[in-house]
């Protein structure tokens, strides 16, 4: 298993040994290499400048397990019969509906000014084309205004 | 399947035929027995069936070669295990020694060892340290045995005991009280045999045979995930960044304000000791020997019977609970490691040195202990190296000792 190195280091004092020091290396065993380079071959990485990646292998839930209601609204999953969703992936997504309902009422309110200006646009447009025709026909109008 | 893997089933299969209940305990008894000098301690309360086990093993194991210290009768009268009984020689001849009988068996009970007295205690800690007596002044090396020892862990006429002593026992295998079915089949079983339980036990091994299978059992390599399993299962229970081992504060006192408060160490106050880990080893290898495989669902549950009688939690309520909730944690993780990646950046930087990898490392380190024990030792040799200044690393930034790694400097 382990191995220890010993490496002796004596100190002069002119033609005297007088001490002696011990450096104990710790050199890593065989079977550990092993157990790593086994591991590192079970889950290999890619190392991207500053970034560490992998691929998740069989990320397919089991049966019954709750799943992520972020993967099934962004990645089009299939959610589970149990739908688990952690603080903060709640957060965003009540940010994201306070958000849309701000926008709806903008655009409910939008609507019904458009509605107002449309239904006068169409009633000056209705009392012009009256004026004209009476016009054209000779019809004395402008008397009504006096 | 080979015959002795066969005989060992066998065997499993004639105790089970006259011991009801607490299937487990059975299947670690003889898990127990596949390596040398192998020591086992069953506990439980009086009268659940620990000596009956232990004399069922020990039938079918040794035979008539057998030899059971009580720790309720023989020493309890005050007798020393050692003393020859003078009048036997005087009068019939016959050297009439309990001990001597009990060193030569290849078989060895003791019977209630929470009762045995501190001298007979010291001699047959001795016996399973040295593997060898002394009797008459006079040294004799024991060879290969079998010892199967119980007690009652609640019995209050009780010697305490060092934990040294306890330590020398591989497991530590509790009994259940019979359920009610359980109880009905015991009646069958005791008016089958006549209440010769222990009598009808045949010997299914010879000793010889034991001893061939536990050569086997030792030949047996185990792989590197296992090993490593094993020695990260028992350092998850060791390690503390302030160093409790040579602590005079122990936890929870010593974990206020420490970084890993909520984990797996800080409700450990004794550490296992480093035979835990061997122990772990010999039986991941009889089970790969007698079952063809040791998963890590397989080591966690040993690793109950490994560690109950030789750690010491913070608080308990139910000692196998306690441990049992902890080696649940245990394996989440173990699982954690494997999806942070952790081995595999370690792998790398124990090639070389690469910054990359060593900022990802150091974030894996602060919440794993043991992750960050092993980065600590790579760190030293990166500063002799010229690679890394001292005040970059994880131990000067978290104030962290690592522990078991010593050496003397040089000025």
């Amino acid at each position: 298993m382990g191995r220890l190195i010993y490496d002796r280091e004596f100190m002069h004092d002119g033609n005297t040994v007088y001490n002696a020091v011990i450096y104990v290396r710790y050199m890593a065993s065989e079977t550990y290499k092993r157990f790593l380079e086994s591991q590192a071959e079970k889950n290999p990485v890619k190392l991207d400048r500053r970034t560490m990646s992998w691929e998740e292998q069989d990320v397919r839930l089991p049966l019954g397990s709750p799943s992520s209601l972020l993967e099934s609204l962004y990645l089009g999953r299939e959610p589970e019969e149990t739908v688990v969703v952690d603080r903060k992936s709640a957060r965003l997504l009540q940010e994201r509906l306070s958000g849309l309902e701000t926008e709806v009422n903008q655009l409910h309110k939008r609507i019904r000014r458009m509605r107002v200006a449309t239904w006068v646009l169409l009633g000056i447009t209705a009392m012009l084309s009256l004026f004209i025709y009476l016009l054209l026909q000779g019809v004395p109008f402008w008397h009504l205004f006096r | 399947m080979a015959s002795l893997q066969v005989k060992m089933k066998d065997l499993e299969k004639e105790i089970k035929a006259r011991f009801v209940g607490n299937e487990e305990a059975i299947r670690v008894v003889l898990l127990n027995q596949l390596h040398r000098r192998s020591a086992t301690l069953i506990r439980a309360p009086r009268g659940i069936g620990k000596s009956t086990l232990m004399l069922l093993v020990l039938k079918g194991l040794c035979g008539d070669d057998m030899v059971v210290i009580s720790g309720a009768s023989e020493v309890k009268r005050g007798e020393v295990v050692g003393r020859l009984h003078i009048p036997s020689l005087e009068r019939e001849g016959v050297e009439r020694v309990l001990w001597a009988s009990f060193t030569k068996a290849k078989g060895k009970g003791l019977d209630e060892v929470n009762r045995l007295n501190p001298y007979t205690t010291a001699n047959v800690h001795h016996m399973m340290q040295f593997g060898e007596v002394w009797a008459y002044g006079q040294k004799t090396a024991v060879g290969d045995y079998t010892l199967l020892a119980n007690e009652n862990p609640g019995d209050p006429s009780t010697f305490i005991h060092s934990p040294p002593f306890y330590d020398r026992f591989d497991v530590s295998v509790p009994l259940n009280s019979l359920t009610l079915g359980e109880k009905f089949r015991l009646q069958e079983l005791l008016d089958r045999y006549e209440g010769s339980l222990v009598e009808s036990m045949p010997q299914v091994l010879s000793f010889e045979e034991l001893e061939e299978a536990r050569r086997e059992v030792l030949e047996i390599k185990l792989s590197p995930d296992l090993v490593g399993n094993i020695n990260l299962i028992v350092r998850d229970f060791q390690v503390c960044v302030r160093d409790k081992e040579e602590s005079e504060i122990k936890p929870p006192t010593l974990c206020e304000g420490c970084h890993f408060i909520r984990d797996v160490c800080s409700m450990v106050k004794e550490p296992p000791s480093e035979r835990a880990t061997v122990i772990l080893s010999h039986l991941a290898k009889a089970a790969v020997w007698l079952n063809g495989e040791c998963s890590l669902d397989d080591l966690l549950r040993m690793a109950l019977w490994v560690f109950s009688h030789r750690i010491k939690l913070v608080r308990v309520r139910s000692l196998l609970g306690d441990l049992q909730e902890l080696l649940n944690r245990e394996r989440a993780k173990l699982e954690d490691r494997n999806a942070r990646r952790q081995w595999t950046v370690l792998n790398e930087l124990s090639k070389d040195f690469n910054p990359s990898f060593y900022r990802i490392a150091k974030e894996a380190a602060v919440e794993d202990a043991v992750f960050a024990e092993e980065l600590m030792k790579l760190e030293r040799d990166w500063i002799e190296g010229g690679r890394l200044k001292r005040e970059e690393t994880l131990s000067a930034q978290m104030d962290w000792k690592s522990t078991g790694a010593w050496r003397i400097r040089s000025k």
